[in-house]
């Protein structure tokens, strides 16, 4: 990447003999909405922290804007950061709260005000400015978070988790706030998040981590339709996982003998695999086909009996027991107009998928 | 029904066990007689308006204030670093530390202060003065004031002083800006209780004092003479009531601190 | 952490460190050398002796206290040292049992005003070590509030004389005097019960009772033990106590240590009975926890 805004390189990070970072490197390119996905002990909170300068790494060299950050204290980055906790000063008010920043940027106390009076306009906190944190709801708490730290203009705004606190419906008003704030302040955000959609929907690119490692850097489309490895490809999303043995290659293209039943063919996602190779098929659930009454076993298809069925409105969800399957095989079918169910519990069903819609992945 | 109101009774009788014994002072103090003896003979205030002019009590006094400021002042400045280390930095050993710097809290006073006798008297060689009680005060007063400022800044949110490092204030605007108007209450509650400690001691002043007396030492000079009780009873009322104004002050300021670190509805 | 911020938490923390270090632990130490010198004539001998350890436990003719026997050339700081413990033991039993209540009381029952009654418990325990102590001399004088109050009532003739100046008198203030020390490590320990468990317990079919025996007491364990120790260690060194209400059949061990300090100026001995009264509480201290398992209880319970 030509440029980057953040560069990471082997960047580690342990306390004690705890190695909650192993060796980080990837790039954030200017004016990127980039999010770190993973589940609580991944190490994105803490990756997220050295970008702010409030832990510092172990190991390896991070670069905020063409300069090396080692040594650098937070106090003197170019990145500010919304706490998941918010961190409003109970002692100060909304204005004092946002402004407590602008001190230590030269410029006017005219300026310091005008720009105060921005950052409250821009999160919609007019007239509020004289509440103390102690008068403000969770949703208002979160833009005062917000607008104290874009007051000071970060190259990077840090978000850490800034919706967890807030119930689903503040929540998805806030997603659609935060990206259009994103777009209309022009700075790159970093937004670390446990939820996958929320990752989904805001997100320019994502890093899915797990165990202090960057499993893979993606679009949210890339992400979910090309995940690299098991691990990525059941954090997004649900997934299909039929174990099979490869019996022939071409190129990425895969055929491979289903176990203990089925033939399949799809597309290696990670390394291409070898003849031989155990590995598993992977299939989304909404990229299968559904028809009542058992059909033969063939490529890319395979016979199984309803477990349940869940309508949820706008889709259903079925669970397919497949003979010799541990877990049922989940589809998911949109009720589109003049369509019923395939079948209740008990009823015999047909699976099928093009083999484009079948990743090849390893065993983890 | 029954159990709750044997236990409501428990506790106003547990309360009048507490306090019968001293409100005896205050009520003695106000009765028209030299013995603290029933029948009530009737009321008077003439214990109390003789105080002013009993001048080695007043000079008790004014010494007993003189290092109860002094002890607070300096035991709370010296707490309130100590407190952010344990508090806020990896200290090596500070579990250690803290246990023995909290060691006054049980080790009899006796011992503390025979202990501080030999070393100022046969060590030192330096001559009992205010200023070796102030020292023993000093001693007992800094864990006291450590436990209050630990407790209140282990009562705020850690990240908002990575806040105020990440808008850009550096260690010292941090601590100016953030964590001493946070930690205020518990920094004015320390002093409080401080104070209170440093008056009200006695064994350690008893041993450590010169020919300055402070206020505690007077009385218990002035217990061996019987004809002198009614205006031991006054004094001992007006410690007892100065006393428990400082501590209510420091409670509310202490609770009250404590109610404003959760704010909102997270 | 980095070390710079290491460095940053010893400098902050040295200051009152070293205070402590030459106002508690200097003493401390000075003690224990003083204890291996010796008192000669109105001079101190420093050439190294066990003769002050030796003298506390030389064999002799002795005495027979209660029935127990002393045998001592110099019995009196072992006689006192075993009244003192005997008396700190009933008068922590005694503040334990009542304070119990007590702090049982204010976490479950008080709902609202419940600073008010923190702030009423709190009081005494701030105030002024030595007037509590000298108003229990206004209660149990010979010419005090129960003495005249009786007579004055008609019900006694003479002033009872074996109120005051006894080892019960000594117990009833120490009793008094520490119970709020007591009250609030209990109620802290019961009040960080999570509700939730009490209402689990009910639900798996425990009656109240046997809620209290199998949920409430073992939980507030620590806060328990923490207030018996907080209270047991400082009164068996109390000194302005036995000297106020005990009389001479009260002596403590804290009346020896301060005699031999002030009055028979003989510090290496009296530094010498410090040493091993503070050794013995120490021991028991280990001991009591040792016996109730302290250590695997703090491990559960944290």
């Amino acid at each position: 990447m030509d440029d980057p805004i953040i560069r990471l390189d082997n960047v580690e990070k342990s306390f004690g003999d705890f190695r909650a970072l192993k060796s980080i490197s990837f790039d954030i390119a200017r004016g990127e909405f980039f999010s770190l996905l993973g589940a609580s002990g991944c190490g994105k909170t803490t990756l997220l922290r050295i970008l702010a300068g409030i832990e510092q790494p172990t190991r390896g060299q991070l670069t905020i804007d063409g300069k090396p950050m080692a040594g650098v204290p937070a106090n003197q980055r170019p990145t500010n950061m919304v706490f998941q906790s918010y961190a409003i000063f109970p002692h100060l008010s909304v204005r004092e709260n946002i402004g407590y920043g602008l001190v230590y940027q030269k410029i006017s106390k005219a300026e310091a005000k005008a720009r105060t009076d921005e950052a409250i306009e821009l999160v919609k906190l007019e007239g509020l400015g004289d509440r103390s944190a102690h008068q403000l709801s969770g949703g208002q708490r979160q833009r005062v978070a917000l607008a104290r730290a874009l007051v000071c203009r970060p190259k990077v705004l840090l978000l850490d988790e800034p919706l967890s606190a807030l119930d689903k419906k503040l929540r998805e008003e806030m997603q659609q706030e935060l990206r259009s704030l994103q777009r209309t302040v022009g700075i790159t955000f970093v937004f670390v998040t446990h939820d996958q959609e929320e990752a989904l929907t805001l997100s320019d690119r994502i890093a899915v981590m797990a165990g202090g490692k960057v499993l893979q850097i993606d679009t949210p489309q890339g992400l979910y339709e090309r995940p690299n490895c098991l691990d990525v490809a059941e954090f997004v999303g649900t997934m299909n996982l039929f174990p099979a043995k490869v019996t022939g290659v071409d190129g990425a293209k895969a055929v491979a003998a289903g176990d203990p039943s089925g033939e399949f063919a799809g597309i290696s996602a990670g390394r291409p695999a070898a003849v031989g190779d155990t590995v598993f098929m992977a299939v989304r659930p909404e990229k299968i086909a559904i028809r009542a009454g058992a059909g033969q076993a063939g490529r890319n298809q395979v016979a199984g009996r309803i477990s349940s069925v869940s309508y949820l409105g706008d889709r259903s969800h079925y669970l397919v027991a497949v003979d010799g399957l541990a877990a049922p095989v989940a589809v998911y079918l949109s009720n589109l107009a003049g369509q019923g169910m395939v079948g209740t519990p008990g009823a015999d069903v047909t699976l099928s998928w093009d083999e484009t819609s079948v990743l090849v992945l390893d065993r983890a | 029904m029954r159990r709750v109101d044997l236990l409501v009774l428990y506790a106003v009788f547990f309360v009048l066990f507490l306090y019968g014994p001293m409100l005896l002072m205050p009520l003695f103090s106000f009765n028209d007689a030299n013995f603290a003896t029933f029948p009530l003979k009737g009321f008077t205030t003439r214990h109390y308006t003789g105080m002013s002019a009993n001048t080695s009590m007043m000079t008790a006094l004014r010494n007993s204030l003189l290092v109860g400021t002094a002890v607070s002042v300096v035991a709370t400045a010296l707490a309130l670093p100590a407190a952010l280390a344990l508090t806020r930095y990896r200290v090596p050993g500070g579990g250690a530390i803290l246990s023995f710097m909290m060691l006054p809290l049980v080790v009899p006073s006796i011992v503390l202060a025979v202990g501080l006798l030999v070393v100022v008297l046969r060590i030192l060689g330096i001559p009992l003065s205010l200023w070796t009680v102030a020292a023993g005060h000093l001693m007992l007063c800094i864990p006291f004031g450590m436990t209050v400022l630990m407790s209140r800044l282990e009562g705020f949110d850690r990240s908002l002083e990575e806040a105020s490092r990440d808008l850009g204030a550096g260690g010292w605007g941090t601590f100016r800006r953030v964590t001493l108007p946070l930690a205020a209450p518990g920094v004015i509650s320390s002093l409080l209780l401080c104070f209170i400690i440093s008056f009200d001691e006695f064994v350690i002043s008893f041993f450590l004092t010169g020919t300055d007396n402070t206020l505690p030492v007077f009385l218990f000079s002035q217990l061996r003479f019987p004809n002198r009780l009614p205006s031991t009873l006054a004094l001992g009322s007006l410690i007892l009531v100065g006393s428990a104004v400082l501590v209510i002050l420091a409670e509310i300021l202490r609770k009250r601190g404590v109610a404003s670190d959760n704010p909102g509805d997270i | 952490m980095s070390a710079g911020s290491t460095r940053t938490g010893l400098s902050l923390l040295s200051p009152a460190f070293l205070v402590m270090a030459a106002t508690l632990l200097a003493p401390v130490v000075a003690l224990v050398v003083m204890s291996f010198w010796s008192q000669s004539g109105f001079d101190i001998d420093r050439s190294f002796t066990l003769k002050n350890y030796a003298r506390l436990v030389e064999p002799g003719e002795g005495v027979v206290w209660y029935g127990i026997r002393f045998p001592f050339a110099y019995p009196v700081p072992a006689v006192l040292m075993i009244k003192s413990l005997a008396m700190s033991f009933v008068a922590t039993i005694c503040v334990i049992g009542l304070a119990w209540p007590m702090a049982y009381f204010l976490a479950f029952r008080v709902i609202r005003n419940k600073a008010m009654w923190i702030i009423l418990l709190t009081i005494p325990f701030w105030t002024s070590y030595l007037l509590r102590v000298f108003s229990w001399k206004i209660v149990l004088g010979f010419n005090g509030a129960i003495n005249s109050g009786l007579m004055w009532l008609g019900m006694i003739k003479e002033p009872l004389e074996f109120l005051l100046y006894n080892p019960v008198a000594v117990m009833i203030t120490l009793a008094h005097s520490w119970i709020a020390f007591a009250v609030l490590p209990i109620y802290v320990s019961l009040e960080k019960i999570d509700r939730s468990l009490l209402e689990a317990a009910s639900d798996l079919g425990d009656s109240r009772w046997t809620r209290f025996r199998r949920v409430t007491l073992p939980l507030s364990m620590p806060g328990t033990i923490a207030a018996t120790l907080l209270v047991f260690i400082p009164t068996v060194g109390d000194y302005v106590t036995p000297t106020l209400v005990g009389g001479p059949g009260g002596m403590m061990i804290g009346s020896l240590v301060q005699q031999l300090f002030l009055r028979q100026d003989n510090a290496p001995l009296g530094a010498a009975v410090s040493i091993v009264m503070m050794l013995i509480i120490a021991a028991l201290v280990g001991l009591f926890l040792w016996l109730i398992g302290y250590a695997r209880m703090r491990k559960r319970i944290g």
